[in-house]
């Protein structure tokens, strides 16, 4: 299998006066599998239509193992995609869907059956894709990405109208064709969708690259945050404002009378220390667990981290 | 180029527009041919008790000449639905997004282009089988069944079907080469609908009514298909299209093919997709 690189350079890309994609610069490695994570808006269609030769770039350029998309001779047989808009005529079947793609992909008939029963499509293969569930069509979509046994995968929004069983059967697929050496992007919306997914996440933002890492980097980018309440509130506030925390102040709530702070930034075992230092009696101390969403949404909304 | 040219003609059987419209237009060329021929070959009849200069001065064709006249209503009325059905083998794939993939496993669009100009012309062939049976076997029967005379003795007869044919099968192309134009289908029906029934049939009655006898009308893609049959409804209104030879016709129209393809290949069909 040839180990394919996608590397993405000064990628720009303007319709008239809306910049959907900026001076976007990454590398996606193979063997493994690499989230392309952004709100919905943030420029993630268009930069993959745009790797794959179907919009003209502004400016910079995405390349195969060095190569663009368009130069590749039979490019579907290297580089398989399925696009966000599933793309059927709802009046071909699976099976003739696939076999008018098959002869330019490169591969033979027989293959377009055996990828329909890959993707749990078989017994539907005669049916027509008007006929189809969401969850059908996303399975179809893959098949033809698949359909000619790809070094390079990229899928647009994968999970996107499919069950969970669907969900879960794209995890173990993607893995497996990870481990096989094969170079592997998903986009998504969700970090939470695919981050039993994915090794390596590539975050962007109004079209600009926001955050470029493994996954166990983005998890370590998580502050520790925690509940403080104590029996002095003011003596409190003072404490955190001394101690130059970032602190928010939580309504009384359930399981709680006393006003409470939420401190972002020190350990629990940190805050203690000063509390008992200064002889602050705390009546409330609870780590939380920064999730991954929250990191996501912190890089997203601003462009950037704070 | 083979592949694309396979994954073409399998896009364009495995949907089930290419034979709805054939039928369709079976269908009316069968009405059409049966009412006509009955019309004329009445007419004659009718006409038959005056004296022969009268019967001249009708200007009508007679016998083996009207029947094909008759039958040359297959070119002449259903050139829409060769036309229709290469456009649609572009509009279609625009409409439902599966041009997506087209592109993706063909990139050159260029080769996408060729191999649907290509495949469109066994396709309109297949059109013209049908439509031109349609308008003659029931049209010769009614003819015959009168005391007529349907002219399928006559070399002149066959020959007419074959140039019939090969209009069909060149509309296809030009109709590729509109679609690749006008890639949204709603607009191309607009427009396919309004040259082929109002603008040509207008542009083509001017020069008569001006009394000029060429023009460039002659080589409007309708004028240039019914000069490819060489004999057409259209001359009984005074709109000769005799004056031009088939082979020529043939290559003119063939032409337009190409010169839309063109035009369509470098303001359309090369823009982005999404
Ligand atoms: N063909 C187009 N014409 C104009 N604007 C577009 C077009 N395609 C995408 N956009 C705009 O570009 C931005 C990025 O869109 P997109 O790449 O689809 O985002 P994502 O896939 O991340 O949700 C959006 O603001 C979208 O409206
Ligand atoms: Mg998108």
């Amino acid at each position: 299998m040839v180990e394919d690189v996608i590397e993405v350079s000064h990628l720009t890309k303007r319709f008239g006066s809306l910049t959907a994609v900026e001076d976007l610069s990454f590398q996606v490695q193979p063997g493994r599998v690499t989230g392309f994570l952004g709100p919905n808006g943030a420029g993630k269609t268009t930069t993959l239509r745009l790797a794959l030769g179907l919009i003209r770039p502004t400016g910079g350029g995405v390349t195969f193992d060095g190569q663009k998309y368009a130069a590749i001779p039979r490019p579907a047989h290297h580089i398989g995609a399925a696009l966000e808009a599933a793309s059927f005529h709802p009046g071909r079947t699976a099976l003739a869907h696939l076999k008018t793609l098959a002869p330019e992909v490169g591969v033979s008939d027989k293959r377009c059956m055996e990828i329909l029963e890959l993707v749990g499509l078989k017994a539907d293969a005669k049916r027509r894709v008007g006929q189809f569930s969401m969850g059908m069509r996303g399975r179809l979509g893959v098949a033809v990405a698949l359909l000619g046994d790809p070094g390079v995968l990229l899928l647009d929004e994968p999970t996107n109208g499919l069950d969970p069983e669907g969900i879960s059967w794209i995890r173990s697929l993607l893995r497996a064709m990870a481990t096989q050496g094969r170079t592997i992007l998903i986009s998504s919306h969700l970090l939470a969708e695919v981050e039993n997914t994915v090794d390596d996440v590539i975050i962007i933002a109004k079209g600009r690259l926001v955050h470029n890492s493994s996954l166990a980097d983005l998890r370590a980018l998580a502050r520790p945050q925690t509940i403080v309440a104590a029996n002095d509130p003011p003596a409190l506030g003072r404490l955190a404002a001394g101690q130059g925390w970032a602190a928010q102040p939580l309504p009384a709530g359930p399981g709680r009378t006393d006003a409470a702070l939420m401190v972002t930034g020190p350990t629990a075992a940190e805050i203690g220390q000063a509390a008992f230092a200064s002889g602050l009696a705390l009546t409330q101390l609870a780590s939380q667990v920064a999730g991954l969403e929250q990191i996501f949404f912190r890089l997203t909304e601003g462009g950037g981290l704070k | 180029m083979t592949a694309a040219l396979k994954s073409e003609f399998r896009k364009l059987f495995s949907t089930r527009m290419w034979w709805i419209l054939m039928i369709c237009a079976a269908a009316y060329l069968a009405f059409m041919g049966l009412l006509m021929a009955f019309s004329f070959q009445f007419g004659t009849q009718e006409l038959s008790d005056l004296p022969p200069e009268a019967q001249e001065a009708t200007g009508l064709p007679r016998g083996a000449a009207m029947a094909r006249m008759i039958y040359s209503m297959a070119g002449s009325f259903a050139y829409i639905f060769p036309l229709l059905i290469g456009a649609l083998s572009i509009t279609q794939e625009y409409r439902h997004k599966t041009i997506t993939p087209t592109f993706l496993a063909e990139p050159r669009r260029y080769v996408v282009l060729g191999a649907k100009l290509v495949a469109s012309l066994p396709m309109g062939f297949v059109y013209g089988l049908v439509c031109v049976a349609a308008t003659a076997l029931p049209a010769a029967l009614v003819l015959e069944i009168m005391g007529g005379d349907a002219g399928l003795g006559q070399t002149e007869t066959w020959a007419f079907f074959g140039r019939a044919l090969l209009d069909f099968t060149v509309w296809a192309s030009v109709g590729v080469g509109l679609g690749s134009l006008i890639t949204n289908q709603v607009a191309l029906i607009v427009v396919v609908l309004a040259e082929t029934q109002a603008v040509e049939p207008i542009l083509r009655m001017l020069p008569p009514m001006i009394g000029q006898d060429w023009t460039w009308t002659d080589y409007l893609p309708g004028a240039v298909g019914d000069a490819i049959q060489g004999a057409s409804l259209y001359s009984l209104m005074g709109m000769d299209t005799g004056a031009m030879p088939w082979g020529w016709a043939l290559l003119i129209l063939l032409g337009w093919a190409v010169a839309l393809a063109g035009l369509g290949y470098a303001f359309q069909f090369r823009r982005d997709v999404s």
